[in-house]
């Protein structure tokens, strides 16, 4: 199914609120907008659900791939060519400890950057309606919707006195063209 | 939640009086007046930098690798460098951690110190080859298959990848203000690093916990990393030298180094760099409280490894103090002694003095210069003994060396290779904007202004 983009410029965080007010009250889902912003705010400014993500688990995994890779080459290359030297214990384990921790940080970090691709859709493919005045400190509600609700997404926005409404077809004004 | 009193003319701090469009403006201009006042540094570093790379390929280079004290220098450089540069950015990562908001403007100041880490990472891999192998001597790897070279090398990568990961990702949303408003020459690589980032909601949210663990992982690579470098180039390269104590010393010295290094960086920024609306009194007032701590530890942990050879007194510990404290290197030790611990304990533990701006800047230059000389003393100590000293499991030292005194290449590779990083630095504030707009207006929009009786009162929320 297509989807529509429209994009809303606000100066203020009083407007973009509102914005985000009026997309809901006109029968948008919160997963259907996106609010675009040059720093982050508190959970819930723009009545949003705390989300769940799943970034915690990637460095565990990693972290435990990387114990197991650690474990096996150190374990297993003394227990392949097992050679007693004086008496002493087969597996040495100091130098295990110090190659299975460099194992763990080395999975953990990897499955980090990986996780942080998969989590923030990092580096973003496609192309989004962005505006460079939300790096000036305006803020952005971005619309993701079909195209039949493309003209009730535009109406509700403008509703919070936006700076400028843009959609894929360019700048479509605050205000509706006069007939 | 954090709050701040303003009352009889006492100082607010100037940032919580700001609009967030005050900050971007400060952020603007700053990518906007790179020239002229950055270029002249940035060539001195840069020929600096050049002279130091010749002296390596002049001298130690042409020596060869089995001489290892001609590669003296070289490891200190390397070293200095592992103490400062590379322990700033764990400062940062522990800011963060706590929660506090003054952190804010400080976290670049700290974090942009992490550019310069391919400079000790390859500095690392020149001195790998000076190293024998442990088969046949004492150190932390007991012989283990390819050590020290290819499980340090691997240590020392890790470290270099996290820190650039973190450094990257940290700026992120001010590398995208960069790509949006900066000068065609800036806007390339800075598109580049920041593509995709919209600033959309789910982007800040991963932001924020994914700079946390990034941080984190560093703080945890580079706690290790240090520890086997203590081993590495100290410990297993002084015969007799038998301390668990050390390793601790020499990264908690380093994590001191880093955040004196962090507070001259804020000197500098205020001084030079029109940062004086971020980078008050209470940062630097935090830091120098950080730092006091610090040096107290110093002391600590080199008493607790002093006090074990001072009451051993065997003919192997008696060398080895005499070697690192009392003969040889007893001047640089004194020196350090005086500036990594008593001076910045007799300066600032006077709260009229912690409290203030120069202060801790002061004693943040003193502890930098106690760093370096320290790292020379054992670094020279340690880099004086020939490979067949220490083979065979040698366990004693049983001739102590003369001291090894730096020539004119030797002084032109740590002046280079400091500069080097010093470069890389300056070169960085070119796609980094001052202050950081995402973590200053991230806190400004957590600041309401409160009247309380007869003063006006701060707060700043923590949002769970």
């Amino acid at each position: 199914m297509a989807i529509r983009e429209v994009l809303g410029l606000y100066r203020d965080l009083d407007s973009a609120v509102a914005a985000a007010d009026a997309l809901r009250e006109a029968g948008f889902s919160r997963s259907e907008f996106e609010v675009l912003s040059n720093a982050p705010y508190p959970e819930g400014t723009f009545g949003e659900e705390s989300g769940i993500h799943r970034l915690f688990v990637f460095p565990l995994i990693g972290a435990a791939c990387g114990f197991a890779a650690g474990l096996l080459i150190t374990g297993g290359t003394q227990l392949s060519f097992p050679l007693l030297t004086g008496g002493k214990p087969l597996l040495s384990i100091p130098p295990m400890i110090i190659i299975m921790y460099e194992g763990t940080m080395l999975g953990a970090l990897i499955f980090t950057v990986l996780g942080v691709l998969f989590e923030s859709r990092l580096p973003w493919i496609g192309r989004a309606l962005y505006d460079p005045r939300i790096t000036q400190g305006y803020i952005g509600i971005l619309v993701r919707t079909a195209p039949e609700r493309e003209a009730k997404a535009i109406e509700a926005l403008r509703k919070a006195n936006p700076e400028d409404i843009l959609t894929e077809n360019g700048n479509v004004g605050k205000q509706p063209a006069r007939s | 939640m954090a709050t701040h009193g303003h009352a009889h003319g006492h100082e607010l701090q100037r940032t919580w009086e700001l609009a967030p469009s005050d900050v971007v403006h400060s952020a603007l201009r700053w990518i906007r007046s790179l020239g002229a006042g950055r270029r002249t540094p940035m060539l001195v570093g840069v020929v600096l930098f050049v002279l130091g790379v010749v002296a390596i390929l002049a001298f130690p280079l042409r020596q060869g690798f089995a001489d290892r004290q001609a590669w003296t220098y070289v490891a200190v450089a390397f070293l200095y460098l592992m103490s400062t540069a590379a322990a700033a950015p764990a400062l940062s990562t522990a800011l963060r951690v706590a929660r506090s908001h003054w952190r804010r403007p400080v976290n670049r100041a700290s974090e942009i110190w992490a550019v310069t880490l391919i400079i000790p990472f390859l500095l690392y891999l020149l001195l790998l080859p000076t190293f024998p192998g442990t088969e046949d001597r004492l150190s932390i790897w007991f012989g283990w298959p390819l050590s020290p070279w290819l499980w340090g090398a691997l240590l020392m990568l890790a470290l270099t990848g996290t820190g650039y990961l973190f450094a990257w990702f940290s700026s992120l949303p001010d590398l995208a203000i960069v790509r949006d408003h900066g000068s065609p020459a800036q806007r390339g690589l800075a598109a580049w690093l920041s593509r995709g980032w919209i600033g959309s909601h789910r982007q800040w949210r991963m932001y924020e916990k994914v700079v946390n663990n990034i941080g984190v992982l560093y703080v945890l690579v580079y706690v290790p990393v240090m520890t086997v470098l203590a081993s590495d180039f100290i410990i297993a390269l002084i015969p007799g030298y038998f301390t668990a104590v050390f390793p601790a010393y020499f990264t908690i010295t380093s994590f001191q180094a880093g955040i004196a290094l962090t507070i001259v960086t804020m000197a500098v920024l205020r001084r030079w760099g029109g940062q004086a609306d971020y980078l008050g009194r209470e940062q630097f007032w935090a830091l120098g409280k950080l730092l006091l701590a610090f040096s107290l530890l110093w002391f600590y942990f080199w008493w607790s490894e002093f006090i074990i050879f001072w009451y051993g007194r065997t003919p192997r510990e008696i060398n080895v103090l005499k070697l690192l404290v009392g003969e040889t290197y007893r001047w640089p030790f004194i020196l350090s002694f005086a500036m990594n611990f008593a001076l910045p304990l007799l300066i600032l533990m006077w709260n009229p003095i912690r409290r203030s701006i120069a202060g801790p800047t002061v004693v943040a230059c003193i502890v930098l210069v106690g760093n370096l000389i320290d790292r020379i003393r054992l670094t020279s100590a340690a880099f004086s003994q020939p490979d067949s000293a220490l083979l065979g499991h040698a366990h004693e030292l049983h001739e102590v060396p003369a001291a090894y005194v730096p020539g004119l290449s030797d002084l032109l590779i740590l002046v280079g290779m400091i500069a080097g990083a010093l470069t890389l630095v300056l070169w960085a504030t070119r796609y980094l904007p001052f202050p950081s707009v995402a973590e200053v207006v991230g806190g400004l929009w957590l600041r309401s202004h409160k009247p309380f009786k007869h003063a006006r009162l701060i707060v700043i929320g923590k949002p769970e």
